[in-house]
């Protein structure tokens, strides 16, 4: 008869005190650093050549941040004035994300366990056309050979991934909203050809349905459909501005809604033949956040006049707002599935050392904490996309033109130094200017005249 | 097999007997190849074989020694008025419709950069060279950049749409019509191809099999 040894339920005691004691002890640890702060920093001050250096150490130090730090160099690369650099890096993200497989069991387990950081990083569907947008404006600024594929690849993403949400019963049209740039960025294209005036025509009025906001497109329209690119001496410049701090993520604790235990209970009756959710009242989950940034737009002058102000072609924060927002009730199950696996398996535990009554609850009270207190949202994300993508367009003789940009507050007043630039106009060609403005400054311009 | 497969693609290279295939949404290889074959070929079964180039000389000037040869096709561009976007068929077909120009005996086809120069040059809009007063600015500007053109080639694809609850019907008509510079005269060729677009296998049949519902 083992007389001498401590009752059951002192040592479950002692275990559960000593288990909250490092739930507590490591709370200051739980929260993870965003390896890639320091490289989005730099950026933002226009330091590009320590951002590329920051992120390519990030994409080296940890394979799970490789996908979103080699787009964030992609970024670094074009405001750089090395779009060819960027071109290659987000093509092979591209193919990269086109070539993962559609479940991969072993991660998906382990993410159940742990959580869902410990997948490899699937791009959400904003990014995977913003992808392919920004990989035309890569091409845009370097010779323009592929500028046009791009942009039908983005605009067909776009109508792929309305197409699954509508399989899924998510709300296509709150949510998926069209990107205006790639028909936009289409119609420029053919324009300039001189001979495509009618595919310049639909390309704009698709632009006037997706984003009828945007003031100039009924301009565009009229131009395309009756008259002619630019009068006889004249060229055109377009500045392209990627205006304001784009979506990021960061933790929310949400609660669980009836939709999203629904779903999830779909799951665990999947998986387990039962459909008994435990009382799951909140989790952690990533949420989209868009920075607030003073810049909302930027003003043109050419030849020290006053020349244009861009406009707002594609509100990449908005898109990024309500694609997550349909797909809430999914994340939110997705985290509500993991904590029963996880719930299911201490109880399991607790049964398997023959633990009832108190003892079972203390010891499900201090593994649950453990466990969950180690959960984290996964926070990756292209953080350096802009706000939005802002155009404006300029018919100019001719020529040499000096040209100042200057970022545009709320009051549509200047709120920063102006940047100064001379660009190359070509008759009857179009020369585009590549305007980074995150903040209260323009930091970086590219130039490219279609000529050259 | 646990880690996930990663998603693969293949491909194979078709051979010249193996059948285009059917776009399920839009039209494709298998409607826009035989369009232009036949209306191409239509047209240049109605054309004279061969054409001198001719020069219009100024008042006074002298007739300059004109080459006996092939008439000098301007190939304007394909207007697309159909109720789908083109994506990036557009060029291709323009590249079919050229070469096959070009191919015949009878027809030289001006390059297409001469041509958008002179587009860029003249401003003229290639659906405003219908107008004679800007066909002849047009043709005075290949003819400083020593491009002489005997006909203007022009392209346009329209489309006409049938829906029937759940089946869709849509013809494709591509015309082609080539304009004499020197007389004005003009002649026009076409071809059509009609496709079906069905949301089920057996909608085809339902409707055009031997259930022939489509007609009521």
């Amino acid at each position: 008869m083992p007389q001498n040894r401590p009752p059951r339920w002192l040592a479950v005691r002692w275990f559960a005190i000593a288990v909250i004691s490092m739930v507590l002890a490591g709370g200051g640890c739980a929260a993870t650093r965003d390896p890639l702060a320091d490289g989005r920093t730099a950026f933002l001050r226009g330091d590009f050549q320590r951002a590329q250096q920051d992120f390519q150490a990030a994409a080296k130090s940890d394979q799970r941040w490789s996908s979103v730090a080699d787009m964030d160099l992609a970024m670094a690369h074009l405001a750089a004035g090395q779009p060819r650099q960027a071109e290659t890096l987000l093509r092979q993200v591209r193919d990269d994300f086109d070539a993962m497989p559609q479940v991969a069991p072993l991660a998906e387990a382990q993410s159940l366990l742990t959580d869902d950081t410990k997948l490899p990083y699937r791009a959400a569907g904003y990014e995977q056309v913003m992808l392919r947008a920004m990989l035309a404006m890569c091409s845009l600024a370097a010779d323009g050979t592929d500028a046009e594929s791009y942009a039908m690849q983005a605009q067909m993403r776009q109508s792929e991934l309305a197409r699954q949400a509508d399989e899924r019963e998510l709300p296509v049209g709150d949510a998926f909203l069209p990107v205006a740039f790639a028909p936009y960025l289409r119609g420029v294209l053919r324009e300039s050809t001189h001979h495509d005036y009618d595919d310049a025509t639909r390309a704009y009025e698709l632009v006037a349905k997706w984003q009828p906001d945007f003031p100039t497109v009924g301009n565009d329209i009229q131009r395309a459909s009756g008259g002619s690119h630019s009068p006889p001496g004249h060229g055109v410049l377009y500045v392209f501005a990627c205006v304001g701090r784009g979506p990021v993520r960061v933790e929310r604790v949400a609660e669980t809604t009836s939709d999203a235990l629904r779903i999830a209970s779909l799951a665990v009756d999947h998986a387990a033949g039962q459909a008994a959710i435990p009382r799951v009242s909140n989790v952690p989950i990533a949420e989209i956040f868009v920075p607030p940034s003073p810049a909302f737009g930027i003003g043109v002058r050419v030849d020290q006049r006053p020349a244009a102000a861009t406009a707002t072609l594609t509100d990449v924060g908005q898109l990024a707002v309500r694609q997550a927002e349909a797909e809430k009730p999914w994340t939110i199950a997705r985290a509500v599935t993991r904590r029963v696996a996880k719930e299911s398996a201490i109880k399991a535990a607790s049964d398997a050392i023959s633990l009832d009554g108190q003892s079972a609850g203390l010891f499900a009270f201090a593994a649950g904490s453990v466990w969950e207190s180690s959960e984290k949202a996964d926070l990756r994300c292209w953080g350096l996309l802009p706000r939005e993508i802002q155009v404006a367009r300029i018919e100019l003789p001719a020529g040499r033109h000096s040209v100042e940009l200057e970022v545009l507050g709320s009051a549509a007043r200047p709120i920063g130094p102006p940047r100064h630039d001379a660009v190359e106009i070509i008759n009857g060609s179009n020369t585009y200017l590549l305007a980074f403005a995150p903040e209260n400054e323009v930091v970086a311009v590219v130039e490219r005249a279609a000529g050259q | 097999m646990l880690a996930g497969c990663r998603s693969t693609q293949y491909a194979h290279v078709l051979r010249p007997d193996d059948t285009d295939l059917v776009g399920s949404h839009q039209a494709g290889a298998a409607v826009w190849n035989p369009l232009v074959d036949e209306s191409v070929a239509k047209l240049l079964s109605r054309c004279p074989a061969v054409h001198p180039v001719s020069y219009q000389a100024a008042e006074g000037q002298m007739m300059p020694p004109m080459p006996a040869g092939p008439a000098t096709v301007c190939f304007i561009g394909i207007e697309n008025k159909s109720a789908e976007e083109m994506v990036d068929f557009k060029d291709q077909l323009y590249e079919r419709i050229d070469s096959q120009i070009n191919g015949n005996a009878g027809f030289r086809s001006i390059s297409r950069r001469m041509v958008d120069a002179a587009l860029m040059e003249t401003r003229l809009r290639p659906d405003s060279l219908f107008v004679p007063q800007n066909r002849e600015l047009f043709a005075a500007a290949l003819g400083r950049a020593g491009s002489p053109v005997d006909h203007l080639l022009y392209a346009r694809i329209t489309s006409g749409t049938t829906d029937r609850n759940k089946t869709t019907q849509r013809d494709y008509l591509l015309t082609l019509e080539m304009v004499d510079l020197h007389s004005g005269e003009y002649i026009k060729e076409s071809a059509t191809i009609s496709k079906g677009y069905h949301n089920t296998r057996g909608g085809k049949w339902w409707n055009y099999g031997p259930f022939q519902q489509a007609d009521g």
